[in-house]
């Protein structure tokens, strides 16, 4: 009897989710029909499919199939297997929403191309915040865009808004005061740094521990918030920004695109971006380093399955941000180690600090 | 009620059991086990496969055979608008209302109840709705049922019967009423089995019309038959033996020998089948003959 229960204990790992109801009568059902007549391991397998089939949902011979491979549990089958995609370091392999994307166009097709596949993929669309919007400006004055890097006289061309309004009155008023005419130079215009100029690649942990509640919210829909208003801001700094999504493989959402002209496409993809699978920190970098990039942001709740790999990578890179989604001593020692900003997310978090 | 049964089948003996229902049935010696067994750990059991392969037939004879009761089974046809109460009956009002409720006949028990101690037989049980289904899952589930209030025992051994799901008209059975059933599927037989049974059939049908069906036909209309599930057309084993009687009839009539053309023109008449999948087979057929 052993025998058979180790059997469907086989099939049982290797399928999940299968009926105990079902299983415990096979067992009992392959006895009753020894007794009956003959039973070879052909005529085994077939009992077990006919009282299978019902909880399998198929016929009685594909069940027989079905089961015949699960006893050996052949990987192809394994991956087919509905699986609670719910653990937080491992390596369950799921595919992303990058990976499923990138399957139907290449990796450097524009957001626009990706979220047109996106959408035809069917997948359950997650509303991300609409707020925010109002760029939060650093520097002084009202139309900052950036940080202020320096002022400069008035060329013809300039637009309006940048003029510095208090310093062009202050000379205005000097002048006039010193009763001398009033010249270009005394119209003072802001020069913004456009800290923006190199391309911002942001990896996002999309494994199953994203899907846990924090602040009354998913992790992964603050965390998309967080994307999404950085986004917004970049946009406005015309910067560049491409997005990695990781579980335990890595694969570009989209490669570096100017926000500003795609940001509505982006903002969208990132609405169907979903959690599932295990994580795994090193595959993101290795895919990072092997498109040359050297600066990154890394959102993740740093539980990763192979911190020795991590490491070794970490030493390849100028500098990684960290935006920890839990604490975490892995981050905050990468972002040290690297020089670059850690953080903790929150549904306020401001990325944008890390061009200070 | 499982225990019933196994008393019943050491009581007769497997091979006994066996012999009586090959006087009805050939070839499904295995099936029957399959049934028996199903039914001796208290497992409702399906049986799956396509018209006219001797599904309810077996059923019936299982039934007849062990006689758990009587009468042996109770038989529903199921279809899809069947409802609970057409299954577990209802409490009659107007009886009720005058002879009050202790009234043998103020209720009417429907098969559900009726098969308490014997067989349940639900023909084509993948037709019944969802809410059929719901009704029959407690059923077999609590072994008893709820009317208006009142809870009714109902103990019985379910047979029942299905098509495969691309025929029309089919509910997906609920998950779980599937989890708690056994599928037995029912297949065509081998050429020389199916030979043997067509031949059987043809003469029982013929009954005592003095005919001599010639065993070539049915070799040809075996041979068709198998060809033509390989071309996606499964045939039913009744139409075919019907045809091969049909054809034996219409010989006799005109006081002659059976000849092909006759077989022919009875297969024509007796598959159901719309007029272009008549074509398709009337070819394969063709071929079958000539080769």
């Amino acid at each position: 009897m052993n025998d058979l229960v180790e059997l469907l204990a086989a099939v049982y790992s290797c399928l999940g989710g299968l009926s105990i109801r079902s299983l415990i009568y096979s067992i009992e059902d392959v006895y009753v029909r020894a007794e009956l007549g003959d039973v070879d391991w052909e005529k085994v397998l077939e009992i077990i499919a006919q009282n299978l089939a019902g909880t399998l949902k198929m016929g009685p011979s594909a069940a027989k199939e079905v089961i015949r491979e699960a006893i050996t549990c052949s990987p192809r089958l394994r991956e087919g297997a509905p699986t609670l995609a719910i653990g937080s370091v491992g390596d369950e392999k799921a595919p992303t929403l990058a990976h499923l994307v990138n399957r139907h166009v290449p990796v450097d097709a524009t957001p626009r191309v990706k979220l047109e596949v996106v959408r035809r993929l069917g997948l359950p669309r997650d509303r991300i915040l609409r707020s925010y919007s109002r760029v939060v400006g650093r520097g002084e004055g009202w139309h900052v865009r950036g940080a202020v890097k320096s002022l400069r006289g008035y060329v013809p061309g300039t637009p309006f808004a940048d003029v510095d309004l208090i310093r062009t009155a202050t000379a205005f008023r000097r002048k006039v005061v010193m009763n001398m005419p009033i010249s270009d130079f005394d119209i003072f215009v802001r020069e913004y740094s456009r800290t923006a100029d190199k391309p911002v690649y942001i990896a996002l942990d999309v494994s199953g521990s994203m899907k846990e509640y924090m602040w009354g919210d998913v992790k992964l829909r603050v965390a998309k918030n967080a994307v999404a208003r950085y986004l917004r801001q970049m946009a406005s700094l015309r910067g560049r920004v491409s997005l990695l999504l990781f579980n335990v493989d890595a694969d570009f959402m989209w490669t570096p695109y100017e926000v500003h002209k795609y940001l509505r496409e982006m903002l969208e993809i990132l609405e169907y971006v979903y959690a599932g699978g295990g994580t795994e920190l090193a595959s993101a970098l290795e895919v990072l380093y092997s498109y040359g990039v050297r600066e990154a942001v890394l959102i993740t709740d740093g539980r990763t399955a192979d911190v020795e790999k991590t490491w070794s990578l970490v030493k390849k890179f100028k500098r990684l941000h960290a935006v920890a989604v839990e604490k975490s001593d892995l981050l905050k020692q990468i972002a040290k180690a690297t020089g670059g900003k850690y953080q903790e997310l929150s549904p306020k978090l401001d990325m944008s600090v890390i061009h200070d | 009620m499982p225990r019933l049964v196994r008393e019943r089948v050491k009581k007769m003996g497997v091979d006994e059991i066996r012999r009586r229902i090959g006087g009805v049935l050939k070839g499904l010696d295995d099936v029957l086990l399959d049934v028996l067994s199903g039914m001796m750990i208290g497992r409702p059991v399906v049986l799956v496969g396509p018209v006219g392969l001797g599904k309810t037939t077996l059923a019936e004879a299982v039934a007849e055979t062990l006689a758990l009761g009587d009468p042996p089974y109770i038989e529903v046809a199921c279809h899809s608008h069947m409802t609970a109460v057409d299954l577990v009956g209802d409490i009659d009002v107007a009886v009720a209302l005058q002879a009050g409720l202790d009234h043998p006949l103020s209720y009417i028990p429907g098969p559900v109840v009726l098969a308490h101690g014997t067989v349940l037989i639900m023909d084509e049980l993948n037709r019944l709705n969802p809410y059929a289904q719901a009704a029959l899952l407690q059923a077999i589930q609590e072994h008893y049922v709820y009317i208006r209030g009142y809870r009714i025992r109902t103990d019985f051994v379910l047979i029942g019967t299905a098509n495969p799901s691309e025929y029309e008209g089919v509910y997906e059975l609920s998950e779980a009423l599937a989890d708690r059933l056994k599928f037995v599927e029912v297949k065509m037989p081998d050429r020389e089995l199916l030979k043997s049974i067509l031949l059987w059939k043809a003469r029982e049908a013929l009954g005592d019309l003095e005919v001599d069906i010639p065993s070539k036909l049915a070799e040809i209309l075996s041979k068709f038959a198998h060809e033509a599930k390989k071309a996606g057309y499964p045939q039913s084993v009744r139409s075919l033996s019907y045809a091969l009687a049909d054809a034996s009839a219409l010989a006799w009539a005109q006081r002659r020998e059976v000849e092909l053309r006759d077989l022919r023109r009875s297969l024509v008449n007796n598959l159901p089948f719309d007029s272009e999948t008549k074509e398709v087979l009337l070819k394969i057929f063709d071929r079958a003959a000539n080769e």
